[in-house]
């Protein structure tokens, strides 16, 4: 839900200003003095009322007083007057700054005995002389009680009217009642109080209202006597300072005439309707709506002269907005804000103009054909730059106002119609590519951008921009040609190379088919070799052997023909000189052989034979020395090891590593030291940086000739042939390292100072594969 | 938008109720009932006394809620001596817009004021208008006391039975056709019965006659009682001529010279003085009590005969008013609802009026002893 702003004018807005903070202000300082005034006229007036009540009851009291004398007065005169003349006594007492209406003098008996009545009345006297008084309350409470008795409730034997009685007990117990009459009593009081301003009440014991000072209006119609302020005074306390009745709440003040027991109860209206506060209240209702009044009359005047130099401005801005009157001034005031305002307009409508010839020109400079169209409007061209004229070959003023079907840039209707179809289907700002037709006639195929103008949205703009893609699609067809006779010729090379490449294949097949006879031819002459140097090696003790057999047999063959000349000890000893030279021969050569082909069997490194354990390389090198020391013990030649006992420990082939170990060093012995009388071999061991073990055999003997060293360790190199080497030792050993054993053996030589023989064995023997197992199978 | 228009439209709505309910359960319109008397004349004492009847009557009924809630205002209007006033005081009382009056309290001012209430439809219940003038008559006066003939038809029995054959009549004649009607139905009354008036002497017409020649024209006629028709103030007067014209004749006076303004001017001069009075003195009902206790209490004396009778009147025209409410008869004025919702309990006696607005009450003899009045056997 959205909340609608009320808007005003600006003149509106000052003059509603301008006139509540008048009012506003004017309440406040209304509210003000009546808060702090209004209390205090309410004080003012009770005091005044309470000073107006208190002086009544004062004047009423001397005036009392008076009467009281004058009285006194009479009796004094009756005293020594005879009975005769008290009537007239009497009558010429009655006159009096107290009217009396009449004076009785009443025996001790109760009876009237002379009565002073006014000239008017005097027939009345033989009425009044001799009527009895005694049930009389003021008589009777004078004569018993106190010399002088004033009654506020006297009943008139005159008149028969209540009224105020005033009797004065003489010594001799004769008294005199005088009789005034309220009215009388009261004038006097209220002539002598002067000014009277505010209602009093006179009350008497009862709560009867004997008379008011208003004119009568409440005199006798009411009994006040259970409202709480008369109760008040009947108990004697102090009497409350307001009453309410008939609705409305007044101020109230009491004095008390203590001679005739009345109570004189003052009042004045509280709130609204005391005087002073209505005044008050009028005065203010009066500035106000007089405020009220002048602020109408003035405020429209003067919002409208403050408000003026804006709407000026705001013309000003309108007209520059239309783009009328640039050249006009804008225009200056008295408020200083609506100067700056205007100034800063003024520059802001100088920088849009800038800048919109800047855009004009830009839009004019811009390579690209481009129209300015309104899309509320049926598409009219509101602006086309030049490139546009020069593209589509039209005059811009034949643009302007026109639509482009008016214009006759589409080919047909249908075209017309699609274009902003395609345009919209690809959501707003997007191309299309359309045939259009120029001002001359020529067709152009052509892409158009259009969308709608951001900046310019309020009027429904769109921007189109037009490219003519007619020589980009030509180079693009012949780019496409030239790119199918491409392929083309691909194909033809690829085809080329796959058959030179067919042919390749096959000879590289042949290559291999040869090499791989090659390599079986080598192998079959280096069996062939092998085999000869088997049947070389084995040729010599087989034929030692063989040719001892034949000299035992020869010998036997002796010995019988000797046997049938006779049996002679010489020839049984001949034989047997024979059997055992031939059978020392023969065994001796058997044995030959049979080591023969006990070393051809460990070329094949028969691994079955081999144990697998843990055990430390120490305990294998020293086994190793031991067993050979002794044969060296015989020759010139040393063994030095520098192997730890400890520390070295392997999980792998000691029988494997023993025989390696055994071979390098009768390789050493036997190749290094060959024809020299001194030689040491020496046998060294650590770990290295990489956990391996690195063992090794070196010898300072004669070194190995280079161009023998790459084949060491192939079968059957021998630089001993038919002397007693089989040629197969490091060949054994280093399939034996490589592996068995997981590791490497390599040798470094230099003629004439020695060979050195490096083992490196990992601490764990690898796993061997159970094809090995089967193969040995 | 239409939110906050909605908002509005319940705030309306929710003060709307708020005022009519408030409305509906504010104060009810307050119902104004006049009293019309002659506060300021010579007989003020007994206007006086009729209007603390009608105060006090009033004040209890609205402490006790008012006639259905409607609070009873009391608009006093003194019609001073005489009856030039009158006509002034009968409109300030209706400009006061009151639905019906107490009043008027003498005879002279009812035959003033009965034209001016049937014109203007007004109720005026006058607890001792006695005049038969006013009796008999379908008209805006209705009486709560009896009419004349019968006050004069009890006056002249219990005379007769005291033996009386000749007895001398004085008149008031400031109240004239009181006095007037008065003399003539007891004359007639007392005629029937074997006695005769000897004299009627009339004074107050003029202020300047002489109480003295008044009794001496009685007394000269050799009367074997003196009857007064007459104010208390002037009935005390003349029983004081009469005791110094040592006449010692068993005297009487209309009941209404029957209150304390009697024995306050009368003295020793009235003592033994005779009345017929509807107002029992001696009345030891508890709601006699009550009321004599609350008067005494409120106004600091005791209750006259015209303080009890106005305290009817006013209980009669409320308890008119609040049965009329109660059977929803809205429009029925209330001199109607007084006729139609009778008898009234009033304080002593059940009163019910007849078509044309009179009522008949008992009378008891009464007679001033020792300065107090007293109840004869």
């Amino acid at each position: 839900m959205r909340e609608t702003v009320r808007v005003w004018r600006l003149r509106s807005h000052l003059s509603a200003l301008l006139v509540v903070t008048m009012l506003v202000t004017f309440a406040l300082v209304g509210i003000g003095i009546m808060a702090t005034r209004i209390p205090a006229l309410e004080e003012e007036s009770q005091r005044d009322l309470q000073e107006e009540v208190q002086e009544m009851g004062e004047r009423l009291e001397l005036l009392l007083r008076t009467g009281q004398s004058r009285l006194e007065l009479l009796e004094t005169l009756l005293r020594s007057a005879p009975d005769e003349q008290a009537n007239t006594l009497l009558d010429g007492g009655m006159h009096n700054r107290l009217a009396f209406q009449a004076v009785y003098r009443v025996s001790p008996q109760g009876q009237v005995i002379a009565a002073g009545l006014p000239d008017k009345l005097r027939g009345k006297r033989h009425d009044l002389v001799g009527s009895d008084m005694s049930s009389n309350a003021l008589y009777r409470k004078v004569a018993t009680g106190p010399g002088v008795v004033w009654s506020g409730r006297y009943l008139s034997l005159l008149t028969g009217l209540r009224m105020v009685g005033l009797a004065i007990r003489q010594n001799d117990g004769h008294v005199l009642i005088a009789e005034v009459p309220f009215a009388a009593l009261l004038d006097t009081v209220k002539v002598a109080a002067g000014r009277q301003s505010s209602s009093i009440w006179v009350v008497d014991r009862t709560g009867d209202i004997i008379v008011d000072t208003e004119g009568g209006r409440a005199e006798r119609r009411l009994n006040i006597r259970n409202w709480p302020l008369m109760q008040a005074l009947l108990r004697g306390d102090e009497a409350p300072t307001s009453f309410d009745y008939g609705g409305r709440a007044f101020h109230a003040a009491v004095s008390h005439s203590a001679a005739l027991d009345w109570h004189f109860i003052g009042h004045a209206p509280t709130g609204l309707d005391n005087p002073a506060v209505r005044r008050l209240v009028t005065y203010l209702l009066a500035s106000f709506a007089g405020g009220l009044l002048t602020g109408l009359l003035i405020a429209p005047f003067w919002a409208s002269r403050l408000a003026r130099p804006l709407q000026e401005i705001v013309d000003r801005a309108r007209q520059t907005t239309r783009g009328e009157a640039h050249s006009l001034l804008w225009p200056r005031g008295p408020v200083a804000e609506f100067n700056s305002l205007s100034g800063d307009l003024e520059k802001m409508a100088a920088t849009l103009q800038d800048r919109e010839q800047k855009s004009q020109a830009i839009f004019n400079a811009a390579p690209v054909p481009m129209a300015v169209v309104n899309d509320a409007d049926a598409g009219r061209i509101l602006d086309v730059n030049e490139a546009w004229c020069r593209e589509y070959v039209r005059e811009r003023e034949q643009a302007i106002g026109r639509n482009a079907r008016e214009l006759g840039i589409f080919r047909s209707r249908q075209e017309a119609l699609d274009l902003p179809a395609q345009i919209a289907e690809r959501a707003g700002r997007t191309a299309a590519e359309v045939r259009l037709v120029r001002g001359n006639g020529e067709d152009m195929l052509a892409q158009v951008f259009g969308g709608p103008a951001a900046a310019l949205k309020a009027e429904q703009l769109s921007i189109w921009a037009t490219v003519d893609v007619g020589p980009i699609r030509r180079i693009e067809a012949a780019l496409r040609e030239l790119n199918l006779a491409l392929e083309e010729r691909v194909a033809q090379r690829t085809e080329a190379l796959a058959a030179s490449n067919g042919e390749l294949s096959n000879t590289v097949e042949r290559l291999r088919a040869a090499q791989d006879q090659l390599v079986r031819a080598e192998k079959m002459a280096a069996l062939g070799f092998l085999v000869a140097g088997v049947a070389h090696e084995l040729n010599t003790p087989l034929g030692n052997g063989v040719m001892a057999v034949s000299a035992m047999a020869d010998a036997a063959r002796q010995f019988k023909t000797a046997m049938q000349g006779g049996l002679r000890r010489s020839d049984l000893q001949q034989l047997v000189d024979s059997v055992e030279q031939g059978t020392d021969i023969a065994g001796r050569n058997l044995r030959r052989a049979a080591d023969l082909v006990h070393s051809f069997k460990q070329v094949a490194a028969d691994r079955t034979s081999a144990q697998r354990r843990s055990f430390e390389l120490g305990e294998v090198v020293q086994e190793m020395v031991v067993s050979l020391r002794p044969s060296f013990s015989r020759t010139p030649y040393r063994i030095e090891v520098d192997v730890p006992e400890t520390g070295l420990r392997l999980d792998s082939y000691p029988g494997a590593l023993g025989q390696t170990i055994g071979n390098l060093i009768q390789n050493a012995v036997v190749h290094g030291f060959d024809g020299r009388d001194h030689g040491t071999v020496r046998i060294d061991a650590q770990r290295a940086e990489d956990r391996t073990i690195v063992l090794r055999v070196a010898d300072d003997g004669k070194g190995i000739a280079a161009e023998n060293l790459g084949r060491i360790f192939e079968p059957f190199m021998t630089t001993k042939m038919g002397r007693g080497g089989t040629g197969l030792g490091l060949h054994i050993s280093y399939n034996a390292v490589t592996n068995l054993l997981g590791g490497t053996l390599t040798v470094q030589s230099i003629v004439g100072q020695g060979s050195c023989f490096e083992l490196r064995l990992p601490v764990q023997a690898p796993d061997h594969p159970p094809a090995d197992a089967e193969s040995r199978a | 938008m239409t939110g906050r228009a909605h908002r509005i439209g319940t705030l309306w709505v929710g003060v709307s109720a708020v005022l009519l309910a408030l409305a509906a359960c504010g104060p009810k319109e307050p119902v104004r009932i006049g009293f019309l008397g002659g506060l300021t004349e010579r007989a003020s004492g007994f206007s006086e006394d009729a209007r603390n009847g009608v105060m006090l009557g009033v004040e209890q009924r609205n402490q006790a809620g008012g006639i259905e809630g409607h609070r009873i205002e009391l608009v006093v209007q003194d019609h001073g001596e005489g009856v030039a006033q009158v006509p002034a005081a009968f409109q300030a009382l209706r400009d006061a817009r009151v639905v019906a009056v107490i009043g008027p309290y003498s005879s002279a001012v009812g035959i003033q004021v009965m034209p001016l209430a049937n014109e203007a439809r007004l109720l005026m219940l006058s607890p001792n208008v006695a005049a038969n003038a006013l009796a008999g008559q379908d008209d805006y006066m209705v009486r709560i006391g009896r009419t004349v003939r019968q006050a004069a038809q009890s006056y002249a029995q219990m005379l007769h039975q005291r033996g009386h054959t000749r007895m001398a009549l004085a008149r008031d004649m400031g109240n004239a056709v009181f006095s007037t009607t008065w003399s003539e139905d007891f004359r007639a009354a007392f005629a029937r019965l074997g006695g005769s008036v000897v004299i009627q002497a009339d004074f107050g017409a003029d202020p300047s006659t002489s109480y003295e020649d008044v009794m001496r024209t009685m007394l000269a006629a050799r009367p074997d009682g003196l009857l007064f028709i007459a104010p208390a103030t002037d009935v005390a007067r003349l029983a004081q001529q009469a005791a110094k014209l040592a006449a010692a004749l068993p005297m009487a006076a209309v009941d209404w010279a029957a209150n304390a303004s009697l024995i306050e001017l009368g003295g020793t001069a009235v003592e033994g003085m005779l009345f017929m009075q509807t107002h029992k003195r001696d009345d030891d009902s508890p709601r006699y009590a009550a009321l004599v206790s609350a008067y005494e209490a409120r106004f600091g004396r005791t209750p006259t005969a015209s303080s009890i009778a106005a305290y009817d009147a006013i209980s009669v025209l409320a308890d008119a008013l609040s049965r009329s409410m109660v059977s929803g008869r809205a429009d029925e004025s209330p001199k109607d609802a007084v006729l139609r919702y009778g008898p009234y309990e009033g304080l002593q006696q059940t009163i019910r009026f007849d078509a044309f607005g009179d009522t008949e009450r008992a009378a008891y003899p009464t007679v001033v002893r020792n300065g107090r009045f007293e109840r004869l056997p």
